[in-house]
């Protein structure tokens, strides 16, 4: 499994979309990294997540890659995994930081 | 990026203070970082058993972009915890801080990599035009 990690914030995605996300983000792990993904949704309780120290609709996403990465693909693969949720959720691109790390030593 | 991560024990922060709190993280880390204060998260969770708290009444994890000094990190986690002391009744001796570090360049915000440099100015301006023109 393709560990990830989800900062979302309290009432901002409906279960039905959280299903397509983990649907889709699934997808991507298997495309990507050839296995599934195993997500840790972080919920950001209402009136407690602050981005610019104005409440927050910033979504980070963080997948450990299994394998480490050269560059020009953790960069193809950033761009698509922050293309799920501006295609699923329409959300903006700057509400959404993605993140790829390589496997820990 | 940067993320700050505020794990406590239920009922320690109100709503209003959090945003207090937040602002003052923000100007905190622009101050020190000269990133502007646009990409500094600060998320507030109770007892949330992802950021394990321990004994203690509160943990604070901060994930920084890679680079940074020893020095520079001790400056903003003091600093930050003075904020903590001036907006709650936290005691500072049973709130933990942890720190990681991630490669500028496995973080795309905004739609493209963050820069080496916090304060880049090229890259400050291409994102804010490109807020703008969401807006």
């Amino acid at each position: 499994m393709v560990k990830a990690t989800c900062f979302i914030h309290e009432n901002q995605i409906s279960s039905e979309d959280m299903a397509l996300l983990t649907s889709e983000l699934g997808y991507f792990t298997q495309g990507a990294f050839g296995m599934p993904v195993d997500i840790t949704w972080i919920t950001v309780p209402k009136n407690s997540g602050y981005t610019v120290g104005k409440l927050s609709t910033t979504i980070i996403i963080t997948i450990q890659s299994n394998e480490i990465l050269a560059q020009p693909k953790r960069v193809m693969l950033l761009k698509e995994l922050c293309d799920i949720w501006v295609g699923e959720l329409g959300m903006s691109t700057n509400e959404i930081v993605g993140i790829i790390t390589d496997p820990p030593n | 990026m940067p993320l700050y991560v505020c794990n406590t024990r239920k009922g320690l922060i109100t709503d209003e203070r959090k945003g207090f709190i937040a602002r003052e993280i923000s100007r905190i880390h622009s101050d020190a970082e000269g990133t502007p204060e646009m990409f500094v998260h600060s998320f507030f969770l109770e007892e949330d058993s992802h950021f394990p708290i321990g004994d203690n009444q509160a943990v604070l994890y901060i994930q920084f972009s890679a680079g940074k000094s020893e020095d520079q990190k001790t400056e903003i986690i003091q600093r930050v915890g003075q904020a903590f002391q001036k907006y709650t009744d936290i005691d500072i001796n049973s709130m933990l801080a942890n720190t990681t570090e991630t490669p500028a360049g496995w973080i795309m915000e905004g739609g493209d990599l963050l820069s080496e440099k916090e304060d880049d100015e090229n890259w400050i301006v291409a994102y804010e035009a490109k807020e703008k023109r969401i807006k």
